[in-house]
């Protein structure tokens, strides 16, 4: 058998179940991997051994006395910092949260204790979930295991990290613009963002609520819908959460005669040669496989951009209002409490985050709203019915995840206009909240891992899934990133 | 120089549901400080509203009996701004489509009855409550509050004098407690209210508005007046030393002080706040259907207005008692508790309007609190009626006893000896003592004062231990005196 943290999700749940392996010896190859890596990588934020080993040793105790601890058995899975977990720090990565500790668990965080899986620390993220390479973390950014002076991507770059690098065999992530599938892509794994409803956001700490979403990270897609399995589902806490049931994620099929939409917006300029040319290779393989590619026209997709950074800030500008140092989180000094929200804020976000808030507040103004929120919110709307009409005529879409492969750290981050536009490709599903998912299909001649976007229409996540299955059959198999440098320069587990 | 005084109504009205508008914490007043509190009223990161169906039925129930138009389709909005009491640093409120418009509340007044015509009603979550400890230079938040639903009833500037304030404010009271939707109790702040007013002053065939003042810290009806009266003689004052420039102030917000009787300047805003609202994104809009609204209208009983006529109607009582009883919801239940149980309703009527009313006044309770058993009291009208006990004995020794908990009047009559005497010869020796002990009422009545003659009546009555009817007992001095 090889390392248990080369395993999949599925086996290790089974080995767990079926006492090949303890849920402590899985727990414990994990750590020693992750605390060796962190340091190179800078995947987690918040990981404390003792505590994975107690939920471990409690599921070794529940197989030992006959029970099943449930379909994730001993699986240790990473969470997003932006998701709440009782008791164990809560960031965001940012300052202004640091202290905090909330005093409940999100709705996926409980369904994941009920289906036995181990909570394995923190990952790291743009503060706020607002960014595309972690580089906005006040913490310092993830680094992408396949060349550590690039981006991981973002926001949720820790998670996509931690599973590529073999830290954790799945993860959580939060999907607002592209969150999950540009960093899944740049690192070169599978990543989910699910059709808006079919998670439920009770603890998911809120960037924009229209279009948040949590989904899966793994290695193989066939693990990815074992974690959305595991969290999808009704949940009464959240009022945009779907009574729709649940699609089967379990469905297996070949690609003849599927329909796939091939948008052209989607290959204009700005996406490069080498993305272009594996992007082009697969769906050559698709075809091979009895798919049948067809070009399709979304002409409002090119707003995409314009409108999520209308609709996103605006949002955000409102949530992000109750970080005001009266009930958690820092508290800055002030002679008034005008005085002390100021000095708490204005210490505690860093500079996207502000700009964001500036830029909703502004959108929201009165004398201003019609111009920019309420006809973003028209346009989003035409893109909805866009996007629904175009599902008439195909099963699925395909594009490039994101335009290029990981960029170096450093590279946009002066930038903002540009590091929008990494998730060109991205923020059209979050919009319509329709489900996409990023499967690797290959790498670049410099070696960086480049991501395959399937997109489906609202609840259409049996398709996506089946389809991605019989895809990932015929792409390159995922591979390991190189070995860092200096393994085990610090043992010490990260803050 | 003629005025007009329009005075519109803004009201928050605290509903009595089980449970906050968009979490489960209990809604209770007067707990110990954030006992009352979870993730969701605190407005901790992560944590969705839900919305109180139950909440909302009740404030649809509200529109229903004012008459108001139901939205078909409606939704929630934030309203945006910084204050310590504000969890979330938003307010869920309904901005642009509220759950109904329209609609009106009838007040009755000496001048006569009148519709007051409704604006809008929305619902929208309470906020917390600063505590500011001076000595200690302290402030803290007691957030038990912050999430109450809260319906707010805004009318049209359709109110023309102090008095028909207070009596649009209890007519709503009325309302509310006959829906069983609220306390609307001022003291404990689960009613509040915000009058706007001004004036519409004419002179020389051109009409002068002064600016609109929106009054503040209001805690009781009385209050209401006061401030109002107030107000409309310093808009007047103002005018008189400034003429139509007064048009040219600026709109503002005035405190009431109940100490000095007065309103002083809070705020004067030359524009509205930007609250920056926009469609609440955690809470999808949401549709009333048929269904929703049957559910609403099977909770709007017979309404204050309806249940006077009837009972003037039905009963044959003066519109006086009449509204008397039906001004609580619960005192015009026991009316018809109390005929039900065999009283005749005049009587019956007469008797809670004066007798228990004055019991339950000075008990601070309403009539219904008295639980005085509909049964007994009915037997003690009865009683009265049948002439087995007279009406003075029966208010005077019967009905303390059943208050205190006797249960058989007509048992307690012989017992306490109160049984009405009949015996004409008794009543006439009686008067006759009375006539010669009371010489000078004698020469009075004689001389032609009428009234002297209710001293010698209460001397006979005295006698008797109220025994006698007084009706017997005044003919019987009249034709000994004649
Ligand atoms: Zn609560």
């Amino acid at each position: 058998m090889s390392e248990l943290w080369q395993e999949g999700a599925a086996a290790l749940a089974a080995a767990v179940r079926g006492r090949e392996a303890s849920a402590v010896d899985v727990a414990d190859a994990h750590l020693e991997r992750a605390l060796r890596w962190n340091d190179h990588v800078e995947a987690f934020l918040h990981l404390e051994p003792e505590e994975v080993r107690r939920q471990a040793r409690e599921i070794d105790r529940r197989i030992s006395a006959g029970e099943d601890p449930g379909p994730l058995a001993g699986v240790p899975v990473a969470i997003k910092d932006n998701l709440c977990v009782r008791g164990q720090p809560t960031t965001c990565a940012s300052r202004i949260l640091e202290p905090f500790h909330p005093p409940y668990d999100a709705h996926v965080v409980e369904r994941l204790r009920a289906a036995g899986a181990i909570l394995f620390g923190k990952t790291n993220l743009d503060e706020f979930a607002m960014g595309s390479s972690t580089e906005n973390s006040a913490f310092g950014p993830t680094r992408n295991p396949f060349d550590l002076a690039r981006t991981a991507g973002g926001s949720s770059g820790g998670s996509a990290a931690a599973v590529a690098a073999g830290l954790a065999p799945l993860a959580l992530g939060s999907d607002t613009g592209g969150s999950i599938r540009q960093p899944a892509a740049l690192c070169g794994v599978v990543g989910m963002k699910p059709t808006y409803g079919l998670v439920s956001r009770y603890g998911l700490i809120a960037f924009a609520s229209s279009l948040d979403q949590i989904g899966p990270f793994a290695r193989t897609v066939d693990d990815a819908a074992l974690l959305l399995e595991a969290i999808a589902g009704r949940d009464a806490r959240d009022a945009t959460s779907s009574a729709e049931a649940v699609p089967d994620l379990r469905q297996r099929g070949d690609l003849k005669g599927l329909r796939i939409g091939v948008p052209k917006e989607c290959f204009g300029e700005g996406l490069s040669a080498d993305v272009r040319t594996l992007v082009d290779g697969a769906l050559g393989k698709l075809t091979a496989a009895g798919a049948r590619i067809e070009e399709v026209s979304l002409p409002l997709s090119v707003h995409g951009i314009a409108v999520y950074y209308i609709v996103a800030p605006s949002e955000a500008s409102s949530n992000l209002a109750r970080y005001d140092g009266v009930r958690y989180g820092i508290r800055g000094e002030g002679a008034s409490v005008e005085e002390m929200f100021a000095e708490t804020r204005g210490e505690g976000f860093g500079a996207e985050v502000k700009r964001r808030i500036l830029l909703g507040t502004f959108a929201l103004s009165s004398g201003y709203y019609e111009a920019y929120y309420g006809r973003a919110q028209k346009v989003r709307a035409a893109m909805r019915h866009e996007m629904e009409e175009c599902f008439r005529k195909v099963d699925l879409l395909a594009s490039a995840t994101t335009p290029t492969a990981a960029f170096a750290l450093g590279e946009k981050a002066a930038d903002p206009l540009a590091m929008y536009l990494s998730d060109v490709l991205t923020v059209t599903a979050n919009l319509c909240g329709v489900p996409a998912l990023s499967l690797p299909c290959g790498r670049t001649p410099a070696g960086l891992p480049v991501g395959l976007q399937l997109t489906a229409p609202r609840f259409g996540e049996a398709t996506l899934f089946r389809a991605a299955r019989a895809a990932e059959a015929l792409l390159p198999l995922f591979s390991w990133p190189p070995a860092p440098p200096e393994p085990g320069r610090r043992q010490e587990p990260p803050r | 120089m003629k005025h007009k005084v329009l005075v519109g109504m803004e009201v928050h009205l605290q509903l009595r549901t089980r449970s906050k508008m968009f979490c489960g914490c209990p809604v209770k007043f007067g707990a110990p400080v954030n006992t009352l509190v979870c993730p969701v009223c605190l407005g901790m990161p992560g944590s969705l509203p839900v919305p109180n169906r139950e909440a909302i039925t009740m404030a649809l129930a509200l529109a229903t009996a004012m008459g108001c138009e139901i939205a078909g389709l409606t939704k929630f909005d934030r309203k945006n701004y910084f204050y310590p009491d504000l969890p979330k640093g938003y307010q869920i409120s309904q901005y642009d489509r509220p759950l109904a418009t329209g609609g009106g509340i009838e007040v009755v007044t000496e001048a006569g009855a009148k519709v007051v015509r409704l604006r809008r009603l929305h619902i929208e979550e309470d906020v917390g409550k600063n505590l500011h400890d001076d000595a200690k230079g302290l402030s803290r938040v007691d957030f038990n509050r912050a999430g109450t639903p809260l319906v707010e009833i805004v009318s049209e500037p359709d109110i023309a004098s102090p008095e028909e304030a207070r009596a649009y404010l209890n007519a709503l009271r009325a309302l509310v407690q006959y829906l069983d939707v609220s306390d609307a109790n001022m003291q404990e702040g689960n009613l509040r209210c915000e009058p706007n007013v001004n004036l519409h002053i004419e002179s020389g065939g051109t009409i002068v508005k002064t600016p609109i003042i929106e009054v503040k810290n209001l805690n009781s009806v009385r209050n209401v007046e006061r401030a109002l009266k107030f107000e409309i003689d310093r808009q007047l004052a103002e005018y008189r030393e400034l003429g139509a420039a007064v048009a040219a102030r600026p709109r503002a917000t005035r405190g009431y002080d109940d100490q000095r009787d007065q309103t002083f300047v809070m705020r004067e805003k030359e524009e509205a706040h930007d609250y920056r609202y926009f469609p609440e994104p955690d809470i999808p809009t949401f549709s009333i259907d048929d269904q929703w609204r049957a559910e609403a209208s099977a909770r709007v009983p017979e309404l204050p207005a309806a249940r006077r006529g009837r009972f003037a109607a039905e009963f044959g009582l003066s519109d006086y008692d009449a509204d008397a009883l039906t001004r609580e919801r619960s005192t015009a239940d026991y009316f018809e508790q109390v005929t039900a149980a065999g009283a005749p309703p005049k009587p019956a009527a007469n008797w809670i309007v004066s007798d228990l009313a004055r019991h339950a006044n000075e008990a601070k309770k309403t009539v219904a609190e008295l639980r005085l058993p509909p049964a007994r009291l009915a037997a003690l009208v009865r009683l009265v009626e049948e002439g087995k006990v007279s009406r003075q004995a029966a208010a005077k020794d019967l009905l303390p006893r059943l208050l205190e908990g006797g249960d058989d009047p007509a048992a307690l009559v012989q017992k306490l000896g109160l049984a009405r005497i009949d015996d004409l010869g008794q009543i006439e020796e009686t008067a006759r003592r009375a006539i010669a002990a009371n010489a000078k009422a004698v020469a009075d009545y004689r001389g032609g004062k009428q009234a002297a003659l209710n001293a010698i009546k209460g001397f006979v009555m005295r006698e008797m231990k109220g025994k006698a009817d007084p009706a017997v007992v005044e003919a019987t001095l009249r034709r000994l005196l004649a």
